[in-house]
């Protein structure tokens, strides 16, 4: 638990000093007369400073209720899976067009969770594909994208 | 317009036809995202908040706030009837709800915990209407020291009541702070930290953050769990508490109500820490307190009472000096300047209807929240039985449209499905969302009130300390921060963490 704790702080302390390097050219200006780089380096160097706090804390201070380990005995597949099918939502979404992509990935979101027969995930995807298109880009007009494949 | 025709003007808006059918949308969201699990009010109100947009103010603040209170209402359900919280403040529900429920007394338990929180929050929202007009007169004196001194206040009081590592909780505010930063600067107009993005221009936006690290995030957790919900077979009948029930309970009601309402008011306070206080004074008043957990009927009525009485206090930051006082709030923030409106003091003066509109609305709401939760509660067992693995494919569809309808374009189900990533690993490392998303709202505020206060000052910080009430904020921030690293007060607060769980 230690090792993630630190992990995650040098994470943190990255995105600090990304932004910290940024605000330098966007320009710092004086104290009484603020640039647009002033406040965000100060944050960053914030941030630095308490992610640098917190590895002090994993290693010599109080011990948390940590779990002994992130993913071990959880279903951490089933997680994965489901937010690379959503991410593929996304980058699909234009080219395929709202209703065949939502019905596909309402397939694989249904049979990825529980056992669950073809019959049934095919039946509630086509419903609920029908129902949200119908629900929000006829009734509420929010024109989802129509695809190569016009619909 | 004074507080009589304020009242006046206020029912006729909340009273017309539209705006009672909004409300109704808005209390039966509320209660049904808070029977279910996988989504809280932050996702659901961000997921609804593109739909609100072809709504008139009035009536998008009162579907959104119905949600929030209709949530405090659902949440009780499933702590009473399944032992598993709906909502975060009704987590200290389920430790006597489940045991009356255990012994027989369901009925009670969902009765009390339902006119417990009518009571509560109507209270609640009289306080709020006698409350907000002073203080917005007193926030009109306001100026971008005392601002800027009252958010750090806020920041510092929600990190200091996270659970866990303040340091991270405070990690958390400052990474929400620089994410606000991103996009065009408002006093010089040059892009900052857009990557040369044109999507990033107008910065993050804050509804796929809030979905996808308070509603994807969960349903990811809820995944990997996978948490099997065995809803406590028993017949419930008798939703009336009786004559000794009703006896035990009134006091508490009203001391949940007293302490929910002022938690409310305070930054980073809100419905789930006023729910552990209240369960908290009432143990410790309670001539049995080694009863509490076995089916105690004040370990029910005061917390519900205490979270429903936090929501009309919550109000109160938001709408006198523009602060929100929780995420939700800061959601709602969001939410009223998407339809133009600034909150803040200038909001009563200029747009009064919003604020009376809203108030009254809320009197409405928590009528009809007690005729559908108490007579239609089978209803909600109902929804209860619906399994899981049919639910999550549908609220992460739900928020897959919520995000795309915002601007038309699959960019923001990028950012909503990011967040969503780091809002799951941040569960599982222990750090906070709550910050982050108050944070994220708060920081093109805080930025403009801190170069402001510079300029007036000419770069001395010594303005922050030099006015009363600034001075009042700042000393108090740096007390918190100061009493987390000093070991005296550091033991008090591990102590006190433990007593609470």
């Amino acid at each position: 638990m230690k090792t993630i704790e630190i992990v995650s702080s040098l994470f943190l302390i990255l995105i600090g000093a990304v932004f910290c390097l940024s605000s330098f050219d966007l320009g710092i200006g004086r104290i009484n007369a603020p640039g647009p780089g002033l406040i965000p380096l100060g944050t960053g160097g914030l941030l630095i400073l308490f992610s640098i706090g917190t590895i002090f804390e994993a290693y010599f201070g109080r011990k948390f209720k940590g779990k002994a380990s992130l993913f071990r005995g959880r279903r951490w597949g089933v997680v994965l899976s489901v937010l690379i099918s959503l991410f593929l939502y996304a980058f699909i979404l234009d080219i395929l067009g709202f209703i065949v992509t939502t019905f596909l990935t309402m397939v694989v979101l249904f049979k990825i969770s529980e056992r669950q027969s073809w019959r049934m995930a095919l039946g509630t995807s086509a419903l609920t594909t029908g129902f949200t298109y119908f629900l929000f880009d006829y009734l509420l007009k929010c024109s989802f994208p129509k695809g190569f494949l016009g619909f | 317009m004074d507080f009589f025709n304020g009242v006046i003007n206020g029912f006729a808006i909340s009273l017309s036809l539209t705006n009672l059918l909004y409300c109704f949308i808005g209390v039966f969201i509320g209660t049904l995202i808070g029977v279910l699990p996988g989504i809280g009010p932050v996702g659901t109100i961000s997921l609804l908040l593109p739909a609100t947009f072809h709504l008139n103010p009035v009536s998008a603040i009162i579907i959104l706030a119905g949600i929030y209170y209709g949530a405090m209402y659902g949440g009780s359900t499933t702590s009473i009837l399944v032992n598993i919280p709906g909502e975060a403040a009704s987590v200290i529900t389920c430790l006597d709800g489940y045991q009356m429920a255990r012994k027989g007394r369901a009925g009670a338990a969902l009765g009390i915990s339902a006119i417990g929180s009518f009571i509560a929050g109507t209270l609640g929202v009289i306080g709020l209407m006698f409350l907000a007009y002073p203080l917005a007169r007193m926030a009109l004196k306001f100026g971008p020291p005392e601002y800027f001194s009252l958010m750090c206040l806020g920041l510092t009081i929600l990190t200091y009541l996270a659970r866990g590592s303040m340091l991270k909780a405070m990690s958390m505010a400052l990474l929400g702070l620089l994410l606000s930063f991103v996009g065009i600067d408002v006093i010089t107009g040059l892009p900052r930290f857009t990557l040369d993005m044109v999507h990033l221009m107008d910065g993050i936006g804050l509804v796929p953050i809030a979905m996808g690290i308070f509603g994807i995030s969960e349903i990811l957790i809820n995944l990997e769990e996978m948490v099997h919900r065995d809803i406590f077979q028993t017949k419930i009948k008798g939703l009336l508490p009786n004559r000794e029930e009703w006896r035990r309970s009134g006091r508490s009601i009203l001391r949940g109500t007293i302490i929910g309402f002022f938690l409310g008011i305070l930054p980073g306070g809100g419905a789930a820490i006023s729910s552990f206080i209240s369960y908290g004074v009432e143990k410790k008043i309670s001539r049995y307190p080694e009863k509490f957990g076995t089916g105690m009927i004040e370990g029910v009525a005061g917390p519900e009472a205490a979270n429903n009485a936090a929501v009309g206090g919550a109000f109160i930051p938001l709408f006198t000096l523009g602060i929100p006082a929780n995420v939700v709030m800061a959601v709602l923030l969001g939410a009223l300047m998407i339809h133009g409106m600034t909150p803040g003091p200038m909001l009563l003066r200029d747009h009064p209807n919003i604020f009376w509109g809203t108030v009254t609305s809320m009197y409405m709401g928590n009528v009809l929240l007690l005729l559908l939760n108490l007579p239609l509660i089978g209803l909600w067992v109902k929804v209860l039985k619906v399994p899981y693995r049919i639910l999550f494919p549908l609220i992460i569809l739900f928020c897959l449209i919520g995000a795309y309808s915002l601007k038309n374009t699959s960019f923001d189900i990028v950012v909503m499905l990011i967040f969503g990533l780091v809002g799951y690993l941040m569960r599982k490392l222990d750090y906070e969302g709550a910050p982050l998303l108050l944070a994220f709202v708060l920081g093109p505020m805080m930025e403009q009130a801190l170069r402001q206060s510079l300029l007036i000052s000419q770069g001395s910080f010594t303005i922050f300390f030099t006015r009363p009430i600034s001075a009042a904020s700042m000393v108090l921030a740096l007390f918190l921060i100061a009493s987390y690293f000093l070991p005296i007060f550091k033991k008090k607060r591990l102590r006190i963490e433990e007593e609470t769980g």
